[in-house]
């Protein structure tokens, strides 16, 4: 069984090679369990055709990958270096973004999900507060006085 | 979509109802009333509160480093409960910031953290006081891994403290609080059971109440504690602690595998005698610049300590052929020996290496002047699978030496820095000679001639770059600043290196060089230590008023070259397998190989400054 299908929460269809599929663990235990005919598409719930797409093309690109050994605690926050087509691959909308880390933690594909979590983490890297709420629209709901001791707290970290 | 994030968000609202409630005046309101739900309802306007529930949120936090933490703590109620928690928090290194942290901070951080916190380093944060360490120590009792050094405003009450709450830490590191006393023992025999790793380093204070307090008094307890576990202990430049004192805290660890007394100017042969016979596991042992120690104290750790595998007795400069032959007999697992400035060897002591110590991987002679090329030889034929020999300044050797070298051929690295009978031509001949094939190998050479030689030597160097990835040092003239040339071992354990100062054992300079080294490692270099240290180089070679274009061209190919060629860690890797599928029996490599980290490798050298600044021209060396 080299090709298997599968079927997005709005109902396309699309054939993939069954190792590029079995990076998802979910997908990999959903065809254990089964026991996968390769004639019946395994649905896809949560996933809308258009992210299912974009994952599937992550997984074609990743399957001969090596499984890379643990990454040391300290070592992984530093960890920031994206190759090309990784950070061509996350070049998306927001909205787009967010939904493919949804598609990669419900369909358990690790280093699809540190990568978009990555790209997001990089977004915000560098930027100050005020530069983060704007970047996703988000409103400051601190009073005045809890603003100041909220940056107080958290002072240590920048240069004076 | 909403309605996921809130499903998914109810689950972390129950965690959080289940945590205790947290006290303290300057904890935000957020947490007290601790319902994630609420701050999420009010929030639910931004796309990414919609899409995406808080546990994949704190998904793209974990990829995030301290800074960036602390400002996304800052932009909404809901981030800072998100930014704050405690999973995110279990490794803090406030290196970076050492020197805006207080004990505010600390204090604010260990109630956050609580239990989750495993792994916290405060080096450097001189501004940090035993009250923080107070508040820090009841809070995160799950503590592991805790380093203190330089915070110098720290005491022997901040020992009491941890002793007191944190009973599961394995490694504590005080070097260089200088108020630190002996009077500390008794709390960590007493309150940390697991404790494996101590470091004391340059706690000058170290001593001052002789060590015989709880010899006597709490005998039995610090016995009882420390002998399980305890496995390392430094103590270098402890200037204080005598023979006596040192019996006692070798009574007290029988199970040490390692132990640091450089610089422990008054240990002398009885003192080691005692650590040999109380300590028999011992493998790693650094006695260098301890200048009382002679041939008594080497014949008992090889007597007593057959599994030494690592000695360093640099400058001890009374050792004579005698001691190494006593060393050489007992103890053949020996893979490391650092005899630097035992200016009393000869050839026999390299005949008896040759004859007992097969596995020897590394072997430093620098300085001793009356090594001839005959004891080379003895050395390479007998021990297989050098990798390093560092022959600095002995000025009897000649091309030969290099040639008989060629025996051994794992070796990555050889230092003949000063050697002015060997000509350009052999150490070219030399060069040539190194296989083709063997990739990863790393070639420090340091040298006492011309620069259009360096650059002649250099280029053949690259010239074979694809299969050599390569680390050159440089040096024209003999070390004329205070701290000369620094080298950084990879001794005892992987973190904190221990450092060495040629020609001038001055223990401040020697503890400044510590400092530097402790500092580069401490910031990650350990990890690509090789490489920045080969652009640091080629960097300073650039700005040097005299260089010649020849050179100036090599050494900007080189630190173009550089970070893409070196990989791997180190020379050992692939000749090591290869000769185990052979059935050889290989010395594994003295410290952990360290992933190679090579991009970015150029933006971190900037950070690096201060450890660069040590003196590039007169070459620096890190292994």
């Amino acid at each position: 069984m080299s090709q298997i299908k599968l079927q997005s929460s709005d109902g396309r269809e699309f054939t993939v090679d069954a190792k590029a599929a079995k990076m998802s663990e979910t997908i990999k235990n959903m065809l254990e369990d089964l026991g996968g005919d390769g004639e019946n598409a395994i649905p896809v719930p949560n996933v809308t055709g258009a992210i299912l797409e974009k994952v599937i093309q992550y997984c074609l690109h990743h399957k001969d990958d090596v499984a890379k050994p643990e990454e040391d605690e300290t070592k992984a926050k530093k960890q920031e270096d994206i190759d090309s087509w990784d950070a061509d691959f996350c070049r998306v909308d927001q909205g787009t973004l967010f939904e493919m880390i949804l598609a990669a933690n419900y369909l358990d594909i690790k280093p699809m999900l540190d990568l978009t979590c990555k790209t997001v983490a990089n977004m915000i890297r560098g930027k100050t507060p005020d530069e983060i709420r704007k970047l996703f629209n988000i409103k400051s709901d601190f009073s005045p006085e809890e603003e100041e001791q909220v940056k107080k707290e958290n002072d240590w970290c920048e240069e004076k | 979509m909403c309605d996921t994030a809130k499903k998914s968000a109810s689950h972390l609202y129950l965690q959080a109802e289940a945590r205790p409630s947290r006290s303290g005046s300057d904890v935000l309101p957020v947490t007290k009333s601790s319902s994630i739900y609420t701050l999420l309802d009010v929030q639910a306007g931004p796309l990414i509160h919609e899409k995406l529930p808080p546990e994949v949120m704190l998904l793209i936090f974990s990829h995030m480093d301290v800074v960036s933490l602390c400002r996304c703590a800052q932009v909404s109620k809901y981030w800072n409960f998100l930014a704050l928690d405690g999973s995110l928090w279990q490794n803090i290194d406030f290196f970076a910031f050492q020197k805006h942290v207080q004990d505010s901070h600390i204090e604010h951080i260990a109630r956050r953290c609580g239990n989750f916190l495993r792994r916290l380093s405060l080096y450097g944060c001189e501004n940090v006081y035993d009250k923080a360490i107070r508040v820090f120590a009841r809070h995160c009792h799950n503590i592991e891994d805790l380093n203190l050094s330089q915070c110098t405003a720290l005491t022997d009450f901040t020992v009491q403290a941890i002793s007191v709450e944190c009973h599961a830490i394995k490694r504590l590191s005080l070097a260089n609080c200088t108020q630190i006393t002996d009077l500390m023992f008794p709390f960590l025999a007493r309150g940390c059971p697991e404790l494996e790793e101590l470091d004391v380093s340059w706690c000058s204070m170290m001593g001052r109440f002789g060590l015989k307090l709880y010899a006597t008094d709490t005998g039995s307890q610090f016995g009882a504690h420390f002998t399980t576990r305890l496995r390392f202990l430094r103590l270098k430049g402890c200037s204080r602690i005598t023979d006596a004192g040192l019996d006692v805290l070798a009574a007290a660890c029988p199970e040490l595998r390692g132990i640091d007394l450089t610089a422990c100017i008054c240990v002398g042969d009885v003192g080691i005698r005692s650590l040999a016979r109380h300590c028999p596991k011992l493998e790693r042992l650094c006695i260098s610049h301890c200048p009382l120690i002679s041939n008594a104290a080497l014949k008992c750790l090889g007597e007593a300590c057959p599994d030494l595998l690592s000695l360093e007795c640099a400058g001890c400069v009374r050792v004579t052929d005698a001691g190494v032959e006593a060393i050489a007999k007992h103890c053949p697992r020996l893979e490391c020996l650092d005899l630097e400035d035992c200016i009393r060897l000869t050839d026999q002591s390299l005949r008896d290496i040759g004859r007992h110590n097969r596995r020897l991987a590394r072997i430093i002679l620098s300085n001793c002047d009356l090594l001839t090329d005959d004891g080379i030889r003895l050395l390479a034929n007998g021990c297989p699978y050098l990798d390093t020999v560092e022959l600095d300044n002995c000025s009897l050797l000649t091309d030969t030496a290099l040639d008989h070298l060629r025996v051994c051929k794992w070796l990555s690295s050889v230092q003949i820095y000063d050697c002015r009978l060997v000509s350009r031509e052999g150490v070219q001949a030399f060069l040539k000679h190194l296989k083709e094939d063997r990739e990863r190998t790393v070639f420090d050479l340091l040298y006492h001639q011309s620069e259009e030689h360096q650059a002649e030597v250099l280029e053949i160097l690259l010239s074979r770059q694809r299969k050599t990835s390569l680390c050159r040092s440089f040096s024209t003239t003999p070390p004329a600043s205070p701290l000369g040339r620094v080298r950084v071992h990879s001794f005892l354990l992987p973190l904190p290196g221990a450092a060495a100062t040629d020609h001038d054992n001055n223990n401040e300079n020697q503890q400044r060089a510590d400092r530097q080294a402790n500092h580069a490692q401490h910031e990650g270099f350990h990890v690509g230590a090789r490489a920045a240290h080969v652009i640091m180089l080629a960097r300073a070679f650039l700005r040097r008023p005299r260089s010649t274009s020849a050179t100036a061209t090599a050494a900007t190919t080189l630190a173009n070259a550089v970070p893409l060629t070196v990989a791997g860690p180190g020379a050992r890797g692939p000749a090591a397998g290869a000769a185990e599928e052979a059935g050889v029996i290989v010395a594994p490599p003295q410290t952990p190989p360290p992933a190679w980290r090579s991009t970015r490798m150029l933006e971190e050298m900037d950070e690096m400054d201060a450890f660069a600044s040590i003196d590039h021209r007169n070459g620096c060396n890190i292994l």
